[in-house]
C-alpha cells in the first residue's frame, strides 16, 4: 500500500481492519493533490525499490490480539480521573463523568438489554459496540439513564452500511453524524427542538450528541490527526443533536415522513455544520424559495460533486409562510428542486475540479460544457425538510458528506427490542 | 481512593482470517494490478510506480482500475479481476 506520509496512521488502521496487519506500507511525501503530476515524479522514483520489496514481502504473521480489560480501578478524585482518562485517550477535551460500575449498570438497565449485547462493529478500528461500552460512553458524556434508548438507536443508525461511517470518520471533510430526534420521545425526555436548537443549554441534546461522538472516538478509535483525517473538523464533533419542533410544523411531521415508530425515532445524517438562511425580508413562499435556492447553490460543499442529500431546517416562522401559501413538505422539495436559483454555473469552477466532477458524478457533468449550468439537487427527495428552532426569521441548511444516506431507527422502550 | 469504572472502548475486533496468495519470488514477469483511489493524482502515483516496476524489474501491469470516488469501496467486479494478479498496488492519501 502506498500512503502519503500524513496518512500513514490511517493506512495502518485500514490494513489492520482488513485483516492484513502486516501489509507493507510505503510512504511518499504529502500531499499528492493540488500539484502538477510531474512534480511527484522524483519522490515516486525514490519509492520504486521500496514498493518492489513490499510486493515480495510475505503477509503471513501471527496476529497479536491485546486482551481487553472490561473494568479498571481509576482515581476517584475528579481531576485525577480526567488525567487518567486523557492518558487512555478517552477524552474529547471536555470534563467527563467517571463511568463507574454503578452508573453504567443503571444506564444499561435503562436499555432493557444485556451489557454484553453487540450492537455492531465501529469503524475504523472495528471494535465491538457492546451495550455496556456504549453505556460507559454515555455516562462519560453526561447522559441520564433515560436517554440511553436514544443513544442506542443513534449508534444502530450510524452502523447501518448505507450511512458509510467508515468514510465519514476517516475523511478530510468537516462532517459528523447529526442526530435528529423526532416523535413523542422528544417531549417525553425533554429534548430541545425549539429556540437555539443547534446550540447549547439542553442536557438531553448535548448528552446524546456527545455520547455518539465518544462512541466513535473510543470504540471506533477515530482519532484526530491519525485515523480521523479531518482537515478542520467541525464543532459538531463535540456534540451534534437536535430535535424536531412538532408544534411548529404546520404540515405533517418529519417523524411521520420518516415512518418513525410509536415512541419516537432518530434520524442520523452525515452533515457539515449548519449554514444560516437569513430571510427577514420575504413575505411569501416565492421569496423564501429564492433565498433558500440561492443559499443551496454553493460551490463549497461536497453535494456539488458527490451529490446525495441535504437537510433544510425550516424555522417555524418560515414554515408558517410556506403553509399559508399552500406548500407542504413535498411542495417545498419540488419547488426548491426546480428553482432556477438552485442551479450553479460551471463558469465559477476550475478546469481541474470540473474534470474531477465529471468522474465522480458523470450523470450530471459527463457531457457538460465548461460554462454549463447544473441543478444542485438530483431529485426533490434529495432535500430533507424538517421544522426546528424557535421564533425568528432564520432557517438552516445542512450540506452532507454526499456519499452517505440518512438513516432512521426507532427508539424502543426498554425490553421491547429483539 | 479508587473507583471501579467500565472501559468505554468496546470489545476486541473480530480476528479476520484471509486467504493470502503466495508472494511472487521475483517481480520479473509478475502480474501487478494497480488501483487508484480516485483522489487527484492518485492514478499518476500508482500508474507511475507500476510502469517503473515494468521497466526496471520486468513486471507486467496488464490493467488499472479507479474508484469512482475515494469515499466508496472498490467494486466486486474490480476485486474479482484482481484475483488473477500476483500482487497489487493501492494507496491512501490526499
Amino acid at each position: 500500500m502506498i500512503a502519503t506520509d500524513s496518512f500513514l496512521s490511517l493506512a495502518r488502521a485500514i490494513a489492520k481492519q482488513e485483516g492484513f496487519e502486516n501489509l507493507p506500507v510505503v510512504t511518499i511525501p504529502h500531499p499528492i493533490g493540488g500539484r502538477e503530476p510531474a512534480a511527484l515524479d522524483e519522490s515516486l522514483a525514490r519509492a520504486v525499490d521500496a514498493v518492489a520489496d513490499a510486493l515480495l514481502t510475505s503477509l503471513e504473521a501471527e496476529a497479536v490480539t491485546a486482551v481487553s480489560v472490561a473494568v479498571h480501578d481509576a482515581p476517584a478524585d475528579v481531576s485525577d480521573f480526567l488525567a487518567f482518562a486523557e492518558g487512555r485517550r478517552w477524552s474529547d477535551g471536555l470534563p467527563m463523568v467517571p463511568p463507574t460500575e454503578e452508573l453504567v449498570a443503571r444506564a444499561v438497565a435503562a436499555t432493557g438489554r444485556d451489557a454484553g449485547e453487540l450492537l455492531g462493529l465501529v469503524p475504523p478500528a472495528n471494535r465491538g459496540a457492546t451495550v455496556g461500552a456504549v453505556a460507559a460512553n454515555a455516562v462519560m458524556a453526561g447522559c441520564l439513564p433515560e436517554v440511553m434508548p436514544v443513544v442506542v438507536a443513534a449508534v444502530q443508525a450510524v452502523l447501518e452500511p448505507r450511512f458509510n461511517l467508515q468514510a465519514l470518520t476517516t475523511t478530510t471533510h468537516p462532517v459528523t453524524p447529526l442526530v435528529i430526534v423526532h416523535g413523542p420521545v422528544v417531549e417525553e425526555l425533554g429534548f430541545n427542538g425549539g429556540p437555539n436548537v443547534f446550540g447549547q443549554g439542553n442536557r438531553a441534546n448535548a448528552g446524546v450528541g456527545r455520547a455518539l461522538r465518544l462512541v466513535l472516538q473510543n470504540i471506533g478509535q477515530a482519532r484526530p490527526g491519525e485515523t480521523d483525517r479531518a482537515t478542520h473538523g467541525t464543532p459538531g464533533k463535540y456534540a451534534y443533536c437536535i430535535a424536531e419542533n412538532t408544534a411548529g410544523s404546520p404540515f405533517p411531521t418529519f417523524h411521520e415522513d420518516r415512518g418513525g415508530g410509536a415512541r419516537g425515532a432518530v434520524t442520523v445524517l452525515g452533515g457539515e455544520g449548519p449554514h444560516n438562511i437569513n430571510d427577514h425580508g420575504s413575505t411569501d413562499a416565492a421569496g423564501l424559495l429564492t433565498q433558500i435556492a440561492g443559499t443551496l447553490a454553493n460551490l463549497g460543499h461536497n453535494n456539488l460533486y458527490l451529490r446525495g442529500q441535504l437537510l433544510l431546517v425550516l424555522g417555524p416562522e418560515h414554515a408558517e409562510v410556506f403553509a399559508r401559501d399552500g406548500y407542504d413538505r413535498r411542495g417545498i422539495q419540488e419547488a426548491v428542486f426546480a428553482h432556477p436559483r438552485a442551479r450553479i454555473s460551471m463558469a465559477g469552477v476550475s478546469e481541474g475540479n470540473l474534470d474531477r466532477y465529471r468522474r465522480t458524478a458523470p450523470h450530471v457533468y459527463g457531457d457538460l460544457p465548461a460554462d454549463g449550468v447544473v441543478p444542485m439537487l438530483d431529485s426533490p427527495e434529495s432535500l430533507l425538510v424538517l421544522v426546528a428552532g424557535g421564533p425568528g426569521k432564520h432557517s438552516m441548511l445542512v450540506p452532507t458528506f454526499g456519499t452517505t444516506e440518512a438513516i432512521t431507527v426507532d427508539v424502543l422502550p426498554a425490553g421491547a427490542h429483539g | 481512593m479508587d473507583v471501579r469504572i467500565v472501559d468505554p472502548s468496546g470489545s476486541e475486533p473480530p480476528t479476520r482470517t484471509r486467504a493470502v496468495s503466495a508472494r511472487p519470488a521475483s517481480l520479473a514477469g509478475a502480474r501487478i494490478a494497480v488501483l487508484s483511489n480516485g483522489k487527484p493524482n492518485a492514478g499518476h502515483v500508482v500508474g507511475s510506480l507500476g510502469r517503473a516496476l515494468a521497466e526496471r524489474l520486468g513486471a507486467t501491469v496488464p490493467g488499472t482500475a479507479e474508484k469512482p470516488n475515494s469515499s466508496v469501496s472498490v467494486t466486486d467486479e474490480v476485486l474479482a479481476e484482481f484475483r488473477n494478479f500476483d500482487a497489487a498496488i493501492v494507496g491512501v492519501g490526499d
